[in-house]
């Protein structure tokens, strides 16, 4: 019964019902939208990061973490992921050999930092292979391949083909191997550009002598970037005692910290938005009960409750809030859709990584967070029956004679 | 239209409570605005004291080829009298040159590593930089045939201060310069690629390379920001064949954030305008709703249809002014609030984000011109008085007749 009558109370007053659900719809699309972009934008980043500088697991010498000292190094480390690839047939393994160390050539001398890395499995999860500007990316088994920046490469005057000399220093001794540009690339952040150098894991292991098969991290991973449960302990039993064993938060705590961060700013201008919607509700529920004193009057001389007339109210605002929540929800649906079709290639020139050393994918895509996507939009039904609040237990205390006696 | 803007004024305040509410919305909507451009001017702030005052100052100049190549050949012919040129300029604040090469560290116990090498005359770079404000242990440099060197250095050679730095490098006469310095104090620059270098007085660094008087980089400091440009065309007017550029222009980053900064100030305005508008809307059609009655009386009084639309026009422009004001005060207030305290982003102890290569400090402290807190006033002004006349066109297409009939 007040069910109908407050649906019969809102469509008698189109324009408003129409402007008061406009509100939440509207902004309930724009939260909706920016929310699955930003989900988006961090997934890819999230996803980037941690395949190309950790991954979902990633096993380093005992102190590497936290001294991220290049001496520290895993031994045997073939061996090792080979027994992870054993007890988790699932995952894909690969290994990286960090070093600092110099590039001269004989124009310059630059300090950079060294990666070796698997050509064919680093292949698949660095951005960097869509990045080449000449030449190609490594080729396994060919030895004495080194890929740089296009900034460095210029530092140096080299092109490809040409020759350069890594030196690398392991426990206070120098070693020094000439190694041929197999390619340039530019990943459009300034300092990767001129200081990352790429080589093929293999070639670099023989530059430093008194440890077998070294690796400075043996790369765990798995499809998406969320981290399954047993990963770890099962990753820790292959691997035994020794080495450390983390999870990619554990790896990664920047991006992690990062990533709340960012999602915290979002939810301060999401529930900022929230509130002028619900204002705004709050503003036609007033008015549409100022119209109606006279009419609410007469229902309470009718022998309406009290109770009543706030149940009716609050029911208006339950259906103003569902009906523009369910607009809002399929507005910010289609407002999403292009983004998740087909993004935004924000370019090169902003790729600005929270964990440095990483080049990250450029074409920025939605996704669709349905959780988040519901929680917004129940927050939204609830904001609008939390601004009828008021008119409502306005329209409880109005006196009959009162109100029947006003315009 | 002074009796208009008075009936104007009062039809607001037939409904305090409808009016109040409006102009909260709008003006929390402008509020948001000017928050945010206090806390995006913050951030700003943040990454160009990390770019400007660590490192690059206003103007930098070099070699014609050396920002391409960065090769230590090129050094600025004749930087003695250049150096005396700009001093000479009442633009220019401080001139203060600078070495910057590369070099092979090591210490005490085989460690050896190597990393950025730049070479500083002690008390101009103290004018020039906040670098001296950035040693963490031990002093800044005073005297000659002393070094202070990054944390990072410090921590790869296992370095404190009081101990022995060997450096070698690549001297320009094709020899092999060799020194041992002792360290007087480790820096923390917040520049990965400083930090993990060291830094050495002007002199001594031109006798290891056995570059004589040769410098790689002059870096100006100009009296005010509005200077920079006057000073980039007096000085290359004056030295063609040196590259002379402007802190910007080395590293556009910054203002790539500026301009996207630019891209999200206008997304909020468009909000602002989305809401603003949609509120004037609804208050003012109801309030003609409301009026129909009266409207009717005024037009059959005479009252031209075009004061009819200068009434409403004024009224929405009044509620305009309303909004302004609330926005105004609350915006300022959340400025002030940020500028006093701030809000910390700290993604690692005591470091903020990562920009190319560059700790930023954590700590975002609210920056505002006066011009960003003014466009969102205007728009609101602007909004109001257009979104005022699809109501005024209500009013005046009202029949005088039917208008009256109505109850």
């Amino acid at each position: 019964m007040i069910f109908r009558m407050a649906l019969r109370n809102l469509i008698r007053r189109p324009m408003q019902s129409f402007l008061a659900s406009g509100a939440v719809a509207g902004c309930l699309a724009l939260i909706i939208w920016t929310c699955n972009f930003q989900d988006g934008a961090w997934v890819l980043l999230m996803d980037d990061t941690i395949r190309a500088s950790a991954g979902h697991v990633v096993v380093q010498a005992d102190g590497y973490q936290d001294a991220k000292d290049s001496n520290l190094l895993v031994a045997d480390s073939s061996a090792i992921a080979t027994k992870i690839r054993q007890q988790n047939p699932e995952t894909t393994v690969m290994r990286r050999l960090i070093l600092g160390g110099m590039i001269a050539s004989p124009e310059n001398s630059v300090a950079v930092g060294i990666s070796g890395v698997e050509a064919e499995a680093e292949k698949a999860v660095s951005q960097i292979p869509k990045m080449m500007v000449d030449g190609e990316w490594l080729e396994a088994g060919t030895s004495g391949q080194v890929l740089i920046g296009t900034t460095l490469a210029k530092r140096l005057q080299v092109g490809l083909g040409d020759k350069v000399v890594l030196t690398v220093s392991y426990r206070g001794e120098l070693q020094a191997l000439p190694f041929r540009v197999a390619g340039t690339f530019t990943i459009g952040n300034a300092s990767m550009d001129n200081f990352f150098v790429l080589a093929n894991l293999p070639t670099l292991q023989e530059m430093l002598p008194g440890i077998t098969d070294p690796a400075t991290m043996i790369s765990v991973q798995v499809e998406g970037y969320k981290v399954p449960a047993g990963l770890k302990a099962s990753v820790r039993e292959a691997v035994g005692d020794g080495p450390e064993v983390l999870r990619a938060e554990e790896a990664l705590p920047e991006l992690f910290k990062a990533e709340e961060l960012d999602k915290i700013g979002g939810y301060f201008m999401w529930i900022f938005i929230g509130i002028l919607a619900s204002i705004g509700i709050l503003n036609v529920l007033l008015m549409s009960l100022f119209q109606r004193t006279r009419e609410l009057g007469m229902l309470q001389a009718m022998g309406m409750r009290p109770s009543g007339l706030v149940q009716l109210l609050l029911t208006e605002g339950f259906l103003l809030g569902v009906f523009g929540a369910l607009l809002g929800f399929i507005a910010g649906l289609a407002a999403t859709y292009p983004m998740v079709e087909y993004g935004i290639d924000y370019g090169m020139i902003n790729n600005q990584a929270p964990v440095s050393g990483v080049a990250l994918n450029t074409l920025m895509k939605a996704v669709y967070s349905w959780d988040k996507m519901a929680i917004w939009t129940g927050f939204h039904v609830l904001l609008a029956v939390l601004a009828s609040l008021w008119p409502a237990l306005r329209a409880g205390r109005l006196e009959a004679v009162e109100s029947m006696r006003s315009q | 239209m002074g009796i208009l803007t008075a009936i104007a004024w009062r039809n607001l305040w037939r409904h305090p409570t409808r009016t109040v509410l409006t102009s909260l919305t709008m003006g929390l909507g402008v509020a948001f605005c000017i928050f945010m451009a206090s806390w995006i001017g913050g951030f700003l702030d943040v990454m160009r004291t990390a770019t400007v005052d660590r490192n690059l100052g206003h103007l930098q100049i070099h070699h014609k080829d050396y920002p391409e190549t960065m090769n230590p050949y090129d050094v600025v012919p004749q930087a003695q009298s250049v150096i005396e040129g700009l001093q000479d300029k009442p633009d220019v604040k401080i001139v203060a040159p600078r070495i910057q090469a590369f070099g092979m560290y090591a210490g005490a116990k085989d460690e050896a590593a190597s990393g950025s090498f730049v070479g500083v005359d002690p008390e101009a770079e103290k004018n020039l930089t906040e670098m001296h404000k950035r040693v963490r242990k031990g002093r800044w440099l005073k005297n000659s045939r002393e070094a202070v060197i990054g944390h990072r250095l410090a921590k790869e050679l296992n370095l404190d201060v009081g101990g022995e730095l060997l450096v070698v490098v690549n001297a320009l006469d094709g020899s092999i310069g060799n020194q041992v310095y002792p360290v007087v104090g480790i820096y923390n620059s917040g520049m990965l690629e400083r930090d993990g270098g060291a830094m050495f007085p002007l002199q001594d660094a031109q006798e290891l390379f056995a570059m004589g008087d040769g410098v790689h980089e002059l870096v100006v400091l100009t009296q005010a920001e509005e200077k920079i440009e006057t000073v980039q065309n007096s000085t290359t007017n004056a030295y063609p064949d040196l590259a002379v550029r402007t802190w910007y222009e080395i590293s556009p980053e910054t203002k790539q954030m500026e301009d996207l900064t630019a891209v999200t100030s206008f997304f909020f305005y468009f909000i602002i305008m989305a809401i603003s508008g949609f509120m004037v809307v609804n208050t003012l059609l109801m309030s003609v709703y409301e009026r129909t009655r009266e409207l009717g009386l005024f037009a059959s009084l005479g009252l031209p249809p075009k004061r009819v639309v200068m009434m409403i026009l004024i009224e929405s422009g009044l509620l305009g002014v309303l909004s302004s004001l609330l926005g105004l005060g609350f915006g300022l207030l959340g400025h002030l609030f940020l500028a006093n305290y701030g809000i910390t982003m700290e993604i690692k102890e005591g470091e903020g984000f990562i920009l190319n290569g560059v700790v930023l400090d954590p700590v975002i402290f609210g920056q505002l011109n006066m011009t960003q807190a003014i466009i969102p006033l205007v728009i609101v002004m602007f909004v109001s008085v257009v979104a005022g006349l699809w109501p005024a066109r209500r009013a005046v297409k009202l029949d005088p007749v039917v208008a009256l009939a109505q109850e």
